[in-house]
């Protein structure tokens, strides 16, 4: 019953973490633009505006919640839920912290350790474009339909990029564990995959850009040109599909760091000797040493997807949107066969090295 | 514990079942066939056979109903007429009698599995862990490898098949 509790306590720790990011993103997000744009960005609510998304939320669940007469009532409702839920779930197999021991038992910083885990995380992916889709049908207003084609349209092109990119990855490391990925990469800097195999580094950033609708790669909602999947959203249904959007954020950065920046390792920092001298410090229990060096690691492996996000805001504000053709070029044209040659690159390494 | 979650989980999965077959608008149906089938793979996972869970949900509820979702999307079926659906005595008759023969069927195999084992899936491993993903992975590719070839072979029958069938609609329109 304990070992329950503690798996649950983790999970619980894990999605409020995904789940806190949130605010805080878009408050880096706002006063990035603001650094970038050179201007000040929100800076009124709280010190530094640190309390300008909580004002928005609160704004945004007191707007009029307006559900249009025409549209299909269960899955106009259901969509953002659908939308966020899964967002939720790819969190689920990636790992934050290494192992620690609680009450004589031996657990991971990690929501389930499933040797599956990339598959699992490319399944949750093709299930969000369903959300999408059904937003989009079920407002029953043309341009809501077309946003969402445009938008599924998208996924399903980079998606290809993406699962060659993963298929890279599982053969440089020869595993489908993310955990056994990040332990992979813990005998120093040049074991790290960046250093391993830029080229799928750069795959995989691009084709998680497009596939968290950021941009260069946003035309699912792009507000000032066309219409979006979710025009006949209104209030927090709206916001949803944009909390959404950020969640994925921070799983693609968190996967990022796990595949190629090593999770939780610092080049030089020994764990196993950090906990005994924590031990030491603290004088006595290796359990609570054990928990407070996962801790530390949890703070590490946020602090390195701190970076890669602060690489999708920069992005956002210095480079212009795709058009559509272009996208669709783009992705057929460039990020497929770059995948296809990077696999056979990486394949190629793999057998030299042997 | 795990016995009612099994339950719960297979009432639900029938009742998304029926729920496909009933449901008047195609998308409707088609939701709810993706809902049965991510079902499916929860049972797999029950099983604790996480690759075939995975498969399931990446093969048949995120490919391939994704397409289905967009025909039925972007054609704009109609919804079903209840009354197309032939109400002949006879034709009733017959199908009550073989509905109610495979219903009374599976519920022999479930009552007679019940007796037998109370919880019926605990501990059974198919593909568990990443040396059997390997081991599987090697059987499928050497031992398997002309039924697997054969399988893209029959695939790509119904491919032609259905171009066969649409182009033929069309000639006669």
């Amino acid at each position: 019953m304990n070992e329950l509790i503690v798996h649950f306590g983790i999970a619980v720790l894990l999605f409020a973490v995904q789940a806190q990011i949130v605010p805080v993103l878009i408050w880096l997000e706002r006063r990035g633009a603001g650094f970038i744009q050179d201007r000040l960005g929100p800076n009124r609510v709280g010190p530094l505006g640190l309390f300008q998304p909580l004002a928005d939320a609160l704004k945004l669940l007191f707007k009029q919640d307006v559900v249009p007469t025409q549209v299909h009532t269960l899955f106009f409702l259901i969509a953002p839920a659908v939308v966020v839920g899964l967002a939720a779930m790819s969190v689920a197999t990636i790992p934050f912290g290494d192992t620690f021991t609680l009450m004589g038992q031996t657990y991971v910083l990690q929501v389930a350790d499933v040797p599956v885990g990339l598959l699992y995380l490319l399944a949750i992916g093709s299930f969000s474009v369903y959300g999408i889709m059904l937003g989009g049908w079920a407002s029953s207003n043309k341009y809501a339909l077309f946003g969402a084609m445009r938008a599924s349209a998208q996924m399903i092109s980079y998606e290809l990029g993406l699962g060659i990119g993963m298929a890279s990855i599982v053969l440089l490391y020869s595993t489908f564990d993310i955990r056994d990925i990040v332990l992979a990469q813990q005998a120093g800097l040049l074991s790290w995959g960046i250093i391993q195999a830029p080229w799928i580094f750069v795959l995989l950033l691009v084709t998680i850009f497009a596939e968290t609708n950021r941009l260069p790669f946003d035309l699912a909602e792009g507000e000032a040109e066309i219409v979006g999947f979710h025009v006949e959203y209104s209030s927090m249904k709206f916001a949803l599909f944009f909390m959404a959007e950020y969640m994925h954020m921070f799983v693609g950065s968190v996967l990022l760091v796990a595949f190629f920046f090593g999770g939780w390792a610092l080049p030089g920092v020994s764990y196993v000797n950090l906990t005994s001298w924590l031990q030491s410090f603290i004088g006595g229990s290796f359990e609570i040493a054990s928990v407070l060096t996962v801790l530390l690691q949890l703070g590490v492996v946020i602090a390195k997807t701190f970076v890669i996000l602060w690489i999708f805001i920069w992005v956002r504000w210095s480079f212009p949107r795709f058009r559509y053709d272009q996208l669709m070029r783009f992705g057929w044209q460039g990020v497929l066969p770059y995948a296809i040659l990077s696999f056979v690159l990486t394949a190629a390494c793999v057998y030299v090295k042997g | 514990m795990f016995g009612w979650i099994y339950i719960a989980l297979c009432s639900l999965l029938v009742m998304f079942a029926i729920l496909m077959v009933s449901a008047r608008r195609p998308i409707s149906s088609a939701v709810f066939l993706v809902l049965t089938l991510i079902g499916i793979g929860v049972l797999y996972l029950m099983m604790n056979a996480p690759l075939v869970a995975t498969l399931q949900w990446l093969v048949y509820a995120g490919a391939i109903m994704v397409l289905f979702v967009f025909v039925v999307m972007l054609f704009q079926l109609r919804e079903l007429n209840p009354t197309s659906i032939s109400t002949h005595p006879g034709r009733f008759a017959l199908l009550l009698l073989l509905g109610g023969g495979f219903l009374g069927l599976c519920l022999k195999g479930v009552i007679v599995g019940l007796q037998e084992q109370p919880v019926i899936m605990m501990g059974q491993t198919l593909v568990t862990g990443e040396a059997s993903l390997k081991d599987f992975s090697l059987l499928l590719f050497s031992k398997h490898v002309f039924a697997f070839e054969l399988l893209s072979v029959v695939l790509l029958a119904t491919l032609v098949g259905a171009i066969l069938l649409a182009r033929r609609k069309q000639r006669v329109s």
